[in-house]
């Protein structure tokens, strides 16, 4: 059926199991993946299959891009300076991601896949802040990792302890 | 799955995004480091002494001997797990210029320049000069070894407290190092030393020893000396010499080239 002009600028996705959401297409091409896919197949009113992303994390991410719709889209010069990035966090989208652990990672995990980088970013911004200002054994603990150095590398980072920063 | 829920599996992420992550814990400009026991005896004893500690909003401590101390924000990042430590701690260090007190630089180099075990991560530039305990380094060897032996580091002494109020005292101890500078322009027989050039006292602001493709010393000259630069000093009078160096920096400088097995010499 051809689409009406009152729902020409919506697009249906098909999460990876099997939920259909329907959402407008300016909201949806913030993820690069189906703007490009768009834009490749054309506005036929097919559902998009979305693989690799369940319905409750879509419904996640399309929540992030509803709010983010006007945002002017990222430029290549994002990248230049890869140093010393803040991890300032505006608020609506600190709230966004008070989430379990788990919703944050498939967050983190959608938002790479859908090349949606503005949100892959809030998500590595969250991460670390958690890493900020913890010690290695706090660090173990919050992401659940073993402690696996060898002799020598524990010889190493005794060294390293010996000094102390300040600035 | 409760405890599924409450950690964050950032293991199973894939390697590009925990780099990703990484670039975000990456906040200092730079970090002075201090042998621990060296800075515990100069410290007040009410100063809490954390494990790993730094601080840092951007600008450079003038009170170096009451610092504050603060929690160190991603250091604990290089600790966790072999995995973990490799992929990050080149990029903790390289991100950083390290200050470090000339007499601790050989402490310095094995634990962080990989002399025995080499260490997987190395600082792109190491500043030493006058750090906490005004030390003054009037034996360059030491330093001149490092840069031979480290070539993807550069070394810079400089006059570090100094540069906090700039005009202020210059220490008499810089006579010995003056001495040092003119004979290594002599050991380079660097054309501007057969002309005469040499330097005086209280003219230098910093020496820069870099092992990168080719060895080179740059000497930089405080910018408000550079007006009492005479022709006995130099040889040549202000315009000429920047004529001939073409360099227009602040402070000036001038850069003196020899073979890497004369650094190794020294």
């Amino acid at each position: 059926m051809a689409a009406t002009s009152a729902d020409a600028k919506k697009v249906t996705l098909t999460t990876s199991d099997n939920a259909d959401l329907t959402v407008e297409r300016e909201v949806a091409e913030r993820s690069i993946l189906i703007k490009n896919l768009l834009e490749d197949i054309g506005d036929n009113g097919d559902a998009i299959p979305i693989p690799n992303v369940n319905e409750a994390v879509m419904k996640k991410v399309l929540e992030w891009c509803e709010q983010h719709r006007k945002d002017p889209p990222a430029s290549q010069d994002d990248d230049a300076d890869s140093r010393k990035k803040s991890t300032d966090i505006d608020e609506w989208d600190q709230k966004f991601m008070q989430v379990d652990q788990e919703m944050l990672f498939e967050i983190i995990l959608a938002a790479n896949y859908l090349d949606i980088k503005a949100l892959l970013d809030v998500g590595c911004k969250t991460v670390a802040n958690m890493i900020k200002g913890k010690s290695p054994d706090e660090i173990r603990k919050t992401f659940n990792i073993q402690n696996d150095f060898t002799p020598e590398e524990e010889d190493q980072i005794r060294r390293e302890n010996e000094w102390a920063e300040d600035r | 799955m409760e405890n599924k829920a409450q950690t964050f599996r950032f293991l199973d992420l894939p390697g590009e995004i925990r780099n990703r992550i990484y670039e975000f814990c990456q906040s200092n400009d730079f970090i002075i480091l201090n042998l621990r026991d060296r800075y515990d005896e100069n410290t007040r004893s009410d100063h809490k002494v954390m494990p790993i500690v730094k601080s840092h909003q951007g600008q450079e401590s003038n009170r170096l001997g009451l610092v504050q101390w603060w929690k160190l924000d991603y250091f604990g990042l290089t600790q966790v797990n072999h995995l973990i430590r490799s992929e990050y701690l080149p990029l903790y260090y390289n991100s950083d210029k390290v200050y470090v007190d000339p007499k601790d630089l050989p402490a310095y180099a094995e634990a962080f320049l990989g002399v025995g075990t080499p260490h997987p991560s190395r600082p792109s530039t190491v500043v030493t000069g006058v750090i906490a305990s005004s030390s003054w380094l009037h034996d360059l060897t030491p330093l001149l070894k490092l840069a031979a032996e480290n070539t993807d580091v550069y070394f810079i002494y400089q006059d570090y407290v100094n540069r906090q109020n700039r005009g202020g005292n210059i220490l008499p101890e810089s006579r010995g190092f003056v001495r040092i500078v003119n004979m290594l322009l002599r050991k380079a027989q660097h054309p501007r030393y057969k002309e005469g050039w040499c330097v005086a006292a209280g003219m230098l602001e910093s020496m820069y020893i870099c092992g990168r493709a080719r060895p080179y010393l740059q000497i930089a000259i405080k910018t408000e000396c550079y007006n009492m630069i005479t022709l006995e000093n130099w040889g040549q009078t202000n315009s000429e010499f920047l004529e001939i160096t073409g360099l227009d920096m602040s402070p000036v400088g001038f850069r003196i080239e020899y073979p890497n097995q004369q650094l190794c010499s020294w």
